[in-house]
């Protein structure tokens, strides 16, 4: 997915494909959490007190697996670009890096896949270095990327 | 710039045995867990073969009743846990993240983890052959006191248990994740192929009982070893309950096993139909109808351990209406073939014997589900031949059906058409031999788990062995099939099957190492 804004500067922000929200994972989890509680606790209730851990155990694994995917999906980049400087933040979770070099020197560079089914794959370049982008996006997104950078770029 | 990236190479990875051994890949662990239940079936068909032999003719010909006591045990669990589960989760690997337009599994190191726990469990669960006392000999249902008595090998049982459980439980939550989080663009969840759908709602039922099946073996365990009586009568503690414990979790595991076919067969029939599946929605509303009464209907396995008669009453009206959703669904299927453009490939084949054949099981079913019929049945070869008409007709025929559906995707070759065919009818011919008879001495009244019998049920015995030697012998076919299919034969397009659809056969005949690194967008 990518949003583009326009103002002092271009701004792409770059997002993953997530087919489920927070909130959707969330009722996802509560809804296991009530099924898997009621029945490890109408047991307990009956004395078999010892599939209660087991259900908590594997909870917090559930829990942990969808927050996790969740974490992994919710990773997004950010390109700006103003009069002299392109540069690229990368977050995941809470870290933030970013990459910047002059606008002159930069150069988005979309390589053909070398076998049939391959995504293309945008490349920032500049002074012998590159960096990729838009890994997260959909090929036919990155090709329109693409595009659209290097218009901005060039301009 | 502060970084660079390298251009990797997507098709690179490991060779050797570090690439089984280390791979994340989803296509890599789905061909392990498929090779891993295929050795398995093999190893579970042997302990079969041992139990139809002594069972060739009356009398104790071969072994002795512990050692016959241990091979039914471990058939069941070998067969259960480590062949039908197993290879619909080798299925769900190497299909549902290609089905789904997804990258890989959403959580590709568990993935790994949670295969490689199995050879561990199983190497456990086989080496209690060796051990004093032998292996377990209490049925896979492990019902106390009788399962206590078990020798040195009950702890390695229990263990092996709970890793079997463990990896389950880590594939269903894998499988789970990557369902509700890795869809393409557009692939919202009433356009998933029904095989998704179906491993989808497995995958709940996996969550929501295997607490069950740890807890209860954990406290057969501590019975036996910490003084506890949670099972124990003369310590305050009620045998029964674990019945009920074992069954909740066990009646939603028979559906574990069956779901997954279900969505096979919903994948054959429509390409090989060339029609698209009459139904959809509904299919997709009896898949969760299945799963919601499987809750509800457990005390069927244990009418005659003395319920209320009220209790009796809802158990068996609770299993009667599981027939409602099913019938749905065989109604569908027979429907989408109807005035079809039919062709009959060997994945047709074996999804139209499964029809037929899981239908006769679950009419059976039927008839176990009437309590004071039950009454009669239970425990009985009647039993054993409605459940493996479920199972291997039903479940197995099913992942054979896979097999031979996607295996020229798999491989980029096409297999045999006359070895598949052949492999089909022999399988077909020999499964009924094998289990048809059962019904009939069942109904005589021949108990089950027995390795010695009346003479009366001589004949139909000696049928069911032959039926057995014939049908083990039909899956070396199967065996040889597959190694010749992956060497090589003429290469499979793309598409494989012209009424094939769904996003699987829009990849390359072998797909790419990595399929969709970004997500196709589905219209």
């Amino acid at each position: 997915m990518i949003q583009y804004k326009e103002g002092e500067f271009k701004e792409f922000i770059i997002k993953p494909n997530n087919s489920l929200s927070w909130k959707g994972n969330k009722i996802f989890f509560f809804i296991l959490f009530f099924v898997s509680f009621v029945i490890a606790f109408s047991f307990a209730m009956a004395g078999m007190w010892l599939i209660l851990p087991f259900a908590g155990l594997e909870m917090i694994l559930l829990g942990s697996a969808l927050t996790f995917c969740y974490i992994k999906n919710s990773q997004c980049e950010i390109v700006k670009i103003d009069e002299k400087n392109v540069s690229v933040s990368l977050i995941k979770s809470r870290n933030k890096k970013v990459f910047g070099c002059r606008k002159y020197w930069a150069k988005f560079i979309l390589n053909k896949p070398r076998l049939k089914g391959y995504p293309h794959k945008l490349v920032l370049r500049s002074a012998g270095r590159e960096m990729e982008i838009g890994a997260l996006l959909t090929d036919e997104e990155r090709i329109k990327l693409a595009g659209m950078l290097k218009k901005n770029v060039e301009q | 710039m502060s970084s660079v990236v390298k251009d990797e190479h997507h098709d690179e990875h490991p060779s050797g045995i570090m690439r089984w051994i280390t791979t994340t890949n989803h296509k890599d662990i789905g061909t392990l867990y498929l090779w891993f239940a295929m050795i398995m079936f093999f190893i579970g068909g042997l302990m079969a073969l041992v139990i139809r032999s002594e069972l060739f003719q009356p009398g104790l010909q071969f072994v002795d009743p512990q050692f016959f006591n241990s091979m039914t045990t471990m058939h069941a669990l070998v067969m259960i846990f480590g062949v039908v589960m197993p290879a619909f989760t080798g299925l769900a690997n190497w299909m549902i993240p290609i089905m789904v337009g997804g990258p890989d599994m959403a959580l590709p190191r568990m993935n790994n983890w949670s295969f490689w726990i199995m050879p561990f469990a199983f190497s456990m669960l086989l080496s209690t052959l060796f051990m004093d006392g032998g292996a377990p000999a209490g049925g896979w249902t492990l019902y106390p006191p009788l399962s206590l008595q078990t020798g040195d090998a009950f702890p390695f049982l229990i263990f092996a248990i709970h890793f079997m459980g463990l990896s389950s439980i880590m594939g269903a939550i894998n499988i789970v994740a990557t369902i509700l989080n890795m869809r393409a663009p557009g692939m919202t969840l009433m356009k998933m192929p029904l095989f998704v759908w179906t491993w989808l709602i497995t995958a709940f039922l996996l969550i929501a009982v295997m607490p069950v099946l740890a807890g209860g073996v954990t406290m057969l365990l501590t019975d036996k070893f910490f003084g506890t009586s949670f099972f124990n009568a003369a310590g305050g503690g009620d045998p029964v309950m674990f019945q009920h414990i074992f069954w909740f979790f066990g009646h939603p595991e028979v559906y574990i096993l069956i779901l997954p076919s279900f969505g096979v067969v919903s994948a054959i029939i429509p390409t090989f139909a060339r029609k698209p599946l009459f139904g959809y929605a509904s299919m997709v509303y009896a898949t969760a109808s299945i799963a919601f009464l499987s809750f509800i209907v457990w005390a069927h396995h244990m009418f005659t351990v003395g319920m209320p008669l009220a209790g009796e009453v809802f158990f068996m009206f609770a299993t009667m209406l599981i027939a409602v959703p099913t019938g749905v669904k065989v109604f569908n299927w027979v429907t989408t073939m109807w005035k079809g453009a039919m062709t009959f490939e060997t994945p047709m084949l074996f999804a139209i014997g499964f029809i037929v054949m899981f239908t006769i099981g679950g009419f059976s079913g039927l008839m176990l589900a009437i309590t004071p019929a039950d009454f009669q049945y239970h425990d009985t070869y009647f039993v054993v031949a409605h459940f493996h008409y479920v199972l291997v007709p039903g479940s197995i025929f099913a992942i054979m059906a896979a097999c031979y559906y996607w295996l020229p995707k798999w491989t980029g070759n096409m297999y045999s058409e006359t070895l598949g065919k052949t492999h089909f009818w022999l399988s077909t011919i020999f499964v009924n031999l094998t289990f048809f008879p059962m019904h009939f001495v069942g109904l005589a009244g021949m108990p089950r788990r027995i390795p010695d019998y009346s003479l009366q049920f001589a004949d139909y015995n000696m049928i069911a062995s032959i039926g057995a030697f014939g049908f083990g012998f039909a899956q070396l076919i199967f065996l040889y099939l597959i190694i010749k299919t992956i060497k090589g034969g003429t290469k499979a397009t793309d598409q494989v099957w012209e009424g094939a659809e769904g996003l699987e056969w829009t990849l390359s005949s072998p797909p790419p190492y990595h399929s969709f690194n970004t997500p196709p967008v589905i219209k």
